[in-house]
Formats: structure tokens, sequence, C-alpha cells
């Protein structure tokens, strides 16, 4: 496991930002809540989901979301391509990491060392689209060396995982996985955790 | 009035490896090219024996605009168009090929964005990556994905490919898969259930 600074600026002593710390609240509670709109946060922080992506919004004014995260006892991801206002860059990693956040998720690889150095959980996503693409983006994640791997469309990683190496990275899945099932089937296919904006699943018992 | 594009090809589509285009026996296919420069689109749009189709956004050297949906359904004589831009498939359906506008579904979230951007055009259908979550969709995204409805991406397994030819158009799958599908769908269903899911995979 990567030996990672235990607190973030600005989050509770309690919260432990290493991997370990990340691995142990899958472990405990793998469909995590991504937030996806506005009004959807409230719910994430009243369900068991141990971790938050935030994965709208506006990425200047995280602060508060991010202390609310925390209070409740929970991680907060922050997907910087995805969020308003801040550029995928190491000026927005720095950015996010003085918002308080716990984890920064990326598709791009290179962003990776950055958010490591910020003291962050670094996140890469990976988009599956076509096998003949899925080499050059596992090696590309294998040079990024995140802490966590995210593989989306999640749902197809039952039927896909023979094609994918092994990396010894946490991966998590998010992407069409709407039912319980889906989680058993996706864990089962080497999956630590799901990401998912289906509110139903946050505090899904596996 | 709401223009419907049609879809004229093969259900089945085969990714072009560069190989002389051998019929799999029981399974009519076209041709899916992509990932070329623009000298070797040329070269394989004229061995090509029978239907096909192209991905101009893969195609290194060839802008992606209306010159170059003219230069690949009137002069090359591509049967469908696919590009992630609108203004591409349009032209392509303009000149008289199918048009299919390209889209990615990696989430249901990213999915319903694309469809409320306004970004699917009347007139056009659309080509869906990667193929293998089709199954997986609910009917209400479905119906936001215009027809001729193709997939591609990901599609491996006969039963794969069977799943998602219950719901699209036409497939892409490599050759492999295309041998295999083929095999498959020359014997009868009840029996074929089972070995569906055991043939091998090549890689």
């Amino acid at each position: 496991m990567t030996a990672r600074s235990a607190v973030a600026p600005g989050a509770p002593a309690t919260i432990d930002r290493s991997v370990g710390g990340f691995v142990a609240r899958l472990r405990e509670q793998p469909c995590c809540a991504a937030v996806v709109a506005d009004g959807f946060l409230d719910q994430a922080l009243a369900s068991g989901a141990p971790i938050v992506f935030i994965l709208r919004g506006d990425g200047l004014a995280l602060r508060e979301p991010i202390e609310r995260i925390h209070a409740a006892g929970k991680l907060a991801a922050i997907h910087l391509d995805l969020v308003d206002g801040l550029a995928a860059d190491p000026h927005g990693v720095g950015w996010l990491a003085r918002s308080g956040a716990d984890a920064i998720i990326s598709s791009q690889g290179r962003l990776m060392p950055a958010i490591r150095r910020e003291g962050c959980l670094a996140i890469h996503r990976v988009l599956l689209s076509r096998r003949s693409h899925l080499d050059g983006a596992m090696k590309a994640a294998a040079r990024a060396a995140p802490d966590v791997l995210e593989v989306l469309p999640g749902i197809l990683l039952p039927s896909i995982t023979q094609l994918l190496p092994r990396l010894g990275i946490p991966v998590l899945a998010g992407g069409f996985i709407r039912s319980a099932e889906d989680v058993r089937a996706v864990m089962a296919a080497g999956a630590m955790g799901i990401t998912t904006s289906q509110a139903d699943l946050w505090a899904e018992p596996t | 009035m709401t223009l419907v594009a049609t879809w004229r090809l093969p259900r089945v589509l085969v990714v072009d490896d560069g190989e002389p285009h051998a019929p799999i026996d029981g399974l009519p296919t076209g041709t899916f090219l992509r990932d070329l420069d623009l000298a070797g689109l040329i070269g394989r749009a004229s061995a090509i024996d029978g239907p096909w189709a192209v991905d101009v956004d893969t195609i290194r050297g060839l802008r992606g605009d209306e010159a170059a949906a003219r230069l690949v359904v009137e002069r090359l004589g591509a049967s469908a168009v696919v590009s992630r831009r609108v203004t591409v498939v349009r032209a392509a359906a303009a000149f008289g090929a199918t048009g299919l506008l390209g889209v990615h579904a990696f989430d249901s979230t990213g999915l319903r964005r694309t469809a409320d951007a306004g970004s699917m055009p009347d007139g056009v259908g659309s080509l869906l990556s990667p193929g293998l979550v089709l199954p997986h969709l609910r009917l209400d995204e479905l119906e936001l994905l215009p027809r001729p409805l193709v997939v591609h991406g990901l599609i491996v397994r006969p039963s794969d490919a069977l799943a998602c030819l219950e719901l699209a158009d036409a497939i892409v799958v490599r050759r492999d898969a295309a041998r295999y599908l083929g095999t498959a769908l020359r014997n009868p269903l009840p029996s074929l259930r089972k070995p569906l899911t055991t043939i091998p995979i090549e890689e």
C-alpha cells in the first residue's frame, strides 16, 4: 500500500486518506455514491456509502460540500475532468487538494503524479470502448501508476475481465450498474468497489 | 417532418484487417473501415468487394467535414459513414449514404447528457460504443438513440453478438468474432445455447 499523509487539509483528523483506508472502507460497503446532480448530495450523505464521488457541479465552490462529506464521516472524491470551472492540469489538482478533496479522479494519466504529490488519492478513470484500445489503455494506466483504477462501463467487467491484465491496483467499476445482482457480478469479476448514481444501491449490502 | 434514415447494409459488419475479404459461410457481412491513413482508406475502398462503412474520425489525414463526407461517399462508395460530428453525418446522408452519429455510452448520466445536448439530429442513425453495453440499456435509454442503430466495441462472444443483434440494426465485430457468430447461426438455436458460451475466444 502507498504511504500517504493521513489527514487532508481541512479534513477531520479521523479521516484516513491512505490507499489502505480507502480499501478498508470499500470492504465494509463497496457501493460508492456518484453525485451527478444538485440534490443528490443530501441523499448521499444520509446513505451508507463510504465514499462520495462528486461528478458534477462548480469545482470552484467545493469546500463546503467537501466539509459536509467529511462531517458525515465519508471520503470525498472529486472528478477533475467533469466539474465546472477547473482545468485538468496540476493547478486544478492543487485547487481541489486545498478544497479538502481526499481523492481526485481524472482520465488523464499524466495528472496522477501531481495528485499524489498533493497528498490525495489518485484515481485514474479508464473508458473502455473497443478491444483494440484495451491494451493501450491498460498500459497507459500502468504507466500512470494511480492508487486506484476506475473502469467504465463497469457493467461490462464480467464479460471482458479475461481481456484485462492484472495491474495489482484496486479497481472500481462504474456505469450501468443498476441492481444488487449487477453489483455482485461486477465484484465477482474483480472490482473492489462500485461507483453508482443509483441511490438505492448506496447502502446495498453484498 | 421528421427524416428517418434507413439501413441498407448487412446486419454484421466485419472490421477490416487488411486481409482479402473471405466470405463467412451463412453470414452476410459488410466491411467496417477504421484506423487507416487517407491513402490506406483509398486503397482498401477499391479492394473491398461488397458494401462498407467507414469511421471517418479515425482516418488520419482526413478532416471531419463535408468534403470528407463527399469523398468517402461519392468517390469511394461508402454505404455508411460514422462520425461524432453532426455536420459530417448529415452531409453523408445528403450524399446518399447512411450517416451514423458516433455516441459513447460509458454510463447512463453521460448517455443522457449527450441526448439532452440536442446533438441527435433527424435523418441520421447512431453508432453506439462500446456496443456490448446495448443489452444493459433501459428502454428509455435505447429510445434516445436514433435509428438505424449500429453497435461497435467489445463484442467478442457469439452470445453477446446475438444479444446485440436482437436490439440493434447491425453490429460491428472483428473477423474472429464474426466466424464464431457464423458457426453459431448455422446451428439450430435450441442446441446452440450451451455451445455459445463455450466457444473459445481468439486473442
